[in-house]
């Protein structure tokens, strides 16, 4: 019994060794959104399309919390969100116009939430298109984990 | 009854459900009974919603023994949005570290409108007919509800309320002055509404320089 018990202990002793040898020759693990195109639902985009395919010139709809939308919204990008602690119709028509015109310009519009399941950039998508002005509307996939990923990407470049 | 998603132990007779609100519904409660199948005690630890709007109604008991049945009950907030909603709730086993939840519990509510707005959006192209165009509104409950104040954000187009049927059915009568400029306008009215979501809605009207009548 004492014999089977050390030799499990050997072996997971053995293994988080392994584990922190990996970690240190091929760094952390992958964590970033896959995204592929062809697998995705309608209207939802990916962050390569809208920065490769687009150039970036989009109008940014953020449909996380006022709170996130301070602390580090996309510039330019406008609050419409499903929050229940805000008014719908205000939101909405205080970021109407800014759709209106991205439609004058061919901008596409795409709306980011927090991550793959946050559910808010499909309602406020919904929402949009049934108002009928604009139909390039997207859904970034991986949201706003998509979004810092990319801007990480860049602000490691601007560094080297 | 069949009961189809397990994990670890708990048994979900379904871990997303769908429900219509009721026009005066403020906060909604979600039900997913469950059924401990493992031969061992569960507990569930903490959780995490994918917003503010939805929290865990009532989670004292958290331990549940072999064979033992029990209910997660959500609350779901609905705040002035409406149309379909739909959020996520992740919740852990306790003792487990791993940033995926053990289980996933999803919540769908579709939220009437008080007044159905058809068209949501006149459009006119640039340098078109100044036509005058017409939005109805119709209220979708059996109880009236009054149209008390209009505004038009852009005095680039004219708005005139005409009342169908008082309480029920509305129209906005909306003609556009210079036809020389892109535009846009919103319609803003209020509403005698009790319930706080319904008591402000709007209409949009666009003259772009390329339009889908």
């Amino acid at each position: 019994m004492k014999k089977t018990v050390l030799e499990i202990c050997m072996i997971l002793f053995a293994s988080c060794l392994l584990t922190l040898g990996y970690y240190g020759i091929v760094g952390e693990p992958n964590r970033e959104i896959v995204c592929v195109s062809e697998d995705l639902e309608p209207h939802h985009v990916c962050m390569q399309t809208v920065i490769g395919d687009w150039g970036g010139e989009v109008q940014w709809v953020d449909a996380r919390t006022r709170k996130e939308w301070e602390k580090n919204g996309i510039e330019g990008s406008v609050l419409l969100t499903d929050d229940a602690k805000e008014n719908f119709n205000d939101l909405l028509n205080a970021s109407m116009e800014a759709i209106f015109m991205a439609s004058q310009q061919q901008q596409k519009v795409v709306i980011y939430c927090n991550g793959v399941a946050c559910g808010s950039s499909k309602a406020v998508h919904a929402k949009l298109i049934e108002q009928g002005i604009y139909e390039e509307i997207y859904i970034l996939h991986g949201g706003w984990k998509a979004l810092s990923q990319e801007l990480a990407k860049e602000t490691s470049v601007l560094n080297q | 009854m069949t009961l189809s998603s397990v994990y670890a132990g708990l048994e979900f007779k379904s871990l997303s459900v769908e429900q219509t609100a009721k026009p005066e519904d403020s906060v909604m409660v979600f039900s997913y009974p469950f059924t401990n199948t493992s031969e061992k005690a569960v507990t569930i630890g903490r959780f995490n919603a994918g917003c503010s709007c939805l929290e865990v109604k009532d989670l004292t008991k958290k331990t549940y023994q072999p064979g033992e049945s029990g209910v997660i009950e959500l609350d779901f907030a609905l705040g002035t949005f409406t149309g379909k909603v739909e959020k996520t709730m992740y919740l852990w086993y306790e003792g487990v570290k791993t940033k995926s939840p053990s289980f996933v519990l999803r919540a769908t509510v579709n939220i009437p409108v008080l007044f159905e707005v058809e068209p949501k959006t006149l459009k006119w192209a640039k340098g078109a007919e100044a036509d005058m165009k017409i939005i109805r509104l119709s209220a979708q409950t059996d109880n009236s509800v009054h149209i008390s104040n209009i505004i038009c954000t852009n005095p680039n187009f004219k708005v005139e309320l005409v009342t169908k049927k008082e309480g029920y059915e509305y129209e906005f009568e909306v003609t556009p002055l210079d036809m020389e400029k892109v535009g846009f306008g919103i319609i803003k009215f209020d509403t005698d509404s009790q319930v706080e979501r319904f008591r402000r809605g709007q209409a949009f009207m666009v003259i772009s320089r390329t339009s889908k009548p």
